[in-house]
């Protein structure tokens, strides 16, 4: 395997840069997305509803002027939070490529960046999509880092109040997060610990769950305020008869005739969005794991665990798809946390914890076992 | 040995991918629809970024296939019933755009793709040749943003959305003259900055080609 010189990593994330500008600008409209506008404006005045706290905050903001000024200041949202993503994303590729020292680590995250993830999310500028991606990527972060339980946590709660989809998406990460920070090589697992922590965890998102469902029917008293957003009267009346009054039992029976009948549609989708994250994980599996643990264990470890909890985070975000139909953005998100749990797994692993705690002393070792983080 | 093929294996597979993807025109993918490749062309083409590379490609292609002097303003399409069926396609945007008038039945519409087109002034000139007395040609340039984010609705919303309407016929003078060869007409529009970055699309039509004979020729000029 080559490995990048440090002088040439400067370079690799110029080009991984250029790869992300490329892939941002492909998609980037700045043009009205009615089906994702009413994120913006709905808010807790009328009581706790799903989806509440993004309107909220920016309630003074956007509400109360014209459709056409409050269009423009959400392009200028749009573009602050894609700036965001991208500057996290070269962040955590450039630490994971610094940390590995290797043409593969580059390679994968090109790979990624190349996929149509950050073309969608520039697509989808009116949607949540972009903040969800955001907090998926701080998420990963805190989960590399210490006090992960508490920020992990946090983050979930603020995603939640924000869409219910962040809690599909973040669990799988989370759950492959703390079982990797709890892993120890050469000792056993830490069953007890871990299980304390998981049952916490397992609390706190069952009841971010509960908060959800038993959020209240948005009033029709939003209609009013969706259509001075310039929102038209059939699309506000579907997102608030139906995308925000649905229950989950009937969303899951709709899903299941929509399945039905457009299978075809999903087969194709999913080869085409999911490619790159499979590609992902070839270059991963063949050119970092089959080096350090879990690989390399020997007993007291279960294989099966670890490649199940591996593959459901990669892939558990996909479960979005038996409750809401929208193949191109809910597919594009398996790309990111393919990319954000192979980090995860080098990082977590390897990482000192030196280093984990400041990200600007300088490289160690990662082979050399005497660095391995024992906790 | 084996494991060393694999590595660089999978590490060549990456970079085919990323490159794939990466040239892969933009956009946004409805498969939910049942479309695959049409309406992603199309979408990807009403980005803005797309729009400059289509710019570009017709740039590339004319000087590439054209001999004459360089002449960046002109841009010609292809306008026959066929092409809206067809959709956008970068082979034969350059062919100098003729339609068998004898082939256009009265009434009926004969129009061109929706064009993705740079701010600025356009003029349409068509022309006709071998014009009978009473030639008449009518042309309207309609302008379609795309309101929704789905491009398959990119071809059939706010089609009625008519900017400008422009109708020319043979004058007298043309009509008396025997010794007339063809009949040229011309209608200009307008591309608003906001028109661009809002995705604006553009299309010509021409609902009424009558009494005329031969072929009718059409170019879009940036002036």
């Amino acid at each position: 395997m080559k490995h990048l010189e440090p002088t040439k990593l400067f370079v690799a994330v110029c080009l991984l840069a250029s790869v992300a500008s490329l892939s941002a600008l492909k998609g980037f409209i700045p043009r009205p997305q009615i089906w994702g506008t009413y994120f913006w404006f709905i808010t807790y005045q009328f009581g706790f509803t799903r989806r509440g706290l993004v309107g909220t905050l920016m309630e003074p903001w956007l509400q109360g002027v014209d459709p056409d000024t409050a269009e423009a200041r959400l392009v200028v949202v749009h573009i602050v939070l894609l700036l965001a993503l991208v500057g996290l994303i070269l962040v955590l590729a450039g630490r994971f490529i610094r940390h590995t020292r290797s043409v593969a680590a580059a390679i994968l995250c090109a790979v990624f960046l190349s996929s149509h993830f950050l073309t969608t999310i520039a697509y989808n500028g009116r949607y949540p999509d972009p903040l969800i991606a955001v907090l998926l990527v701080l998420m990963a972060i805190a989960l590399e880092r210490r006090a992960r339980l508490p920020m992990a946590m946090g983050l979930l709660i603020i995603g939640t109040l924000m869409h219910e989809m962040f809690l599909i998406f973040a669990c799988p990460l989370i759950l492959f997060g703390l079982y990797k920070s709890h892993w120890q090589p050469q000792s056993r697992f830490p069953v007890k610990k871990f299980a304390q922590v998981l049952v916490i965890f397992l609390i706190h998102a069952g009841l971010m769950a509960l908060l959800i469902v038993r959020a209240e029917t948005p009033s029709s008293q939003f209609m009013a305020i969706f259509q001075n957003a310039g929102i038209s009267e059939d699309v506000a009346r579907t997102v608030l008869e139906v995308q925000l009054s649905q229950g989950t039992g009937e969303a899951l029976s709709y899903m299941a005739a929509k399945w039905q009948i457009n299978w075809m549609n999903g087969i194709l989708a999913s080869i085409y969005s999911l490619f790159p994250s499979g590609v992902m994980l070839l270059i991963y599996w063949t050119n970092f794991s089959g080096d350090r643990p879990p690989f390399k264990a020997q007993s007291n470890f279960s294989r099966t665990t670890y490649f199940t909890l591996f593959l459901f985070s990669c892939y558990g975000c996909l479960s979005i798809l038996a409750l809401a139909w929208d193949l191109s953005r809910f597919l594009q998100f398996a790309n990111l946390t393919t990319l954000l749990t192979c980090v995860l797994d080098t990082l977590i692993a390897d990482c000192p914890t030196a280093e984990r705690d400041s990200w600007a002393l300088p490289h160690q070792d990662a082979n050399d076992p005497k660095n391995y983080s024992i906790r | 040995m084996t494991r060393k093929i694999i590595r660089y294996a999978s590490l060549w597979l990456g970079v085919v991918t990323a490159l794939f993807y990466l040239c892969l025109p933009a956009g946004y993918l409805y498969f939910e629809h049942g479309g695959l490749i049409k309406p992603y062309v199309t979408d990807a083409l009403s980005t803005p970024l797309g729009q400059v590379a289509r710019q570009g490609i017709q740039y590339y292609n004319r000087n590439l296939t054209e001999k004459k002097k360089r002449t960046p303003d002109i841009i010609q399409f292809p306008l026959d019933a066929g092409c809206l069926l067809r959709g956008p396609k970068f082979k034969n945007a350059l062919d100098p755009c003729k339609v068998k008038l004898a082939n256009v039945k009265p009434n009926k519409i004969v129009q061109s793709p929706y064009l993705p087109l740079l701010p600025g002034n356009y003029t349409v000139a068509m022309q006709v040749g071998k014009p009978s007395n009473r030639c008449v040609i009518t042309a309207d340039v309609l302008r379609a943003t795309k309101r929704e984010n789905q491009p398959i609705a990119h071809q059939i919303l706010d089609v009625a959305q008519a900017h400008q309407t422009v109708s020319a016929s043979s004058d007298d003078q043309a009509d008396k003259d025997s010794t007339a060869r063809s009949l040229t007409s011309e209608m200009t529009f307008r591309v608003t900055l906001w028109d661009f970055l809002v995705n604006a699309s553009y299309q010509i039509r021409l609902p009424k080609v009558r009494r005329c004979r031969g072929y009718l020729t059409t170019e879009l000029v940036r002036r």
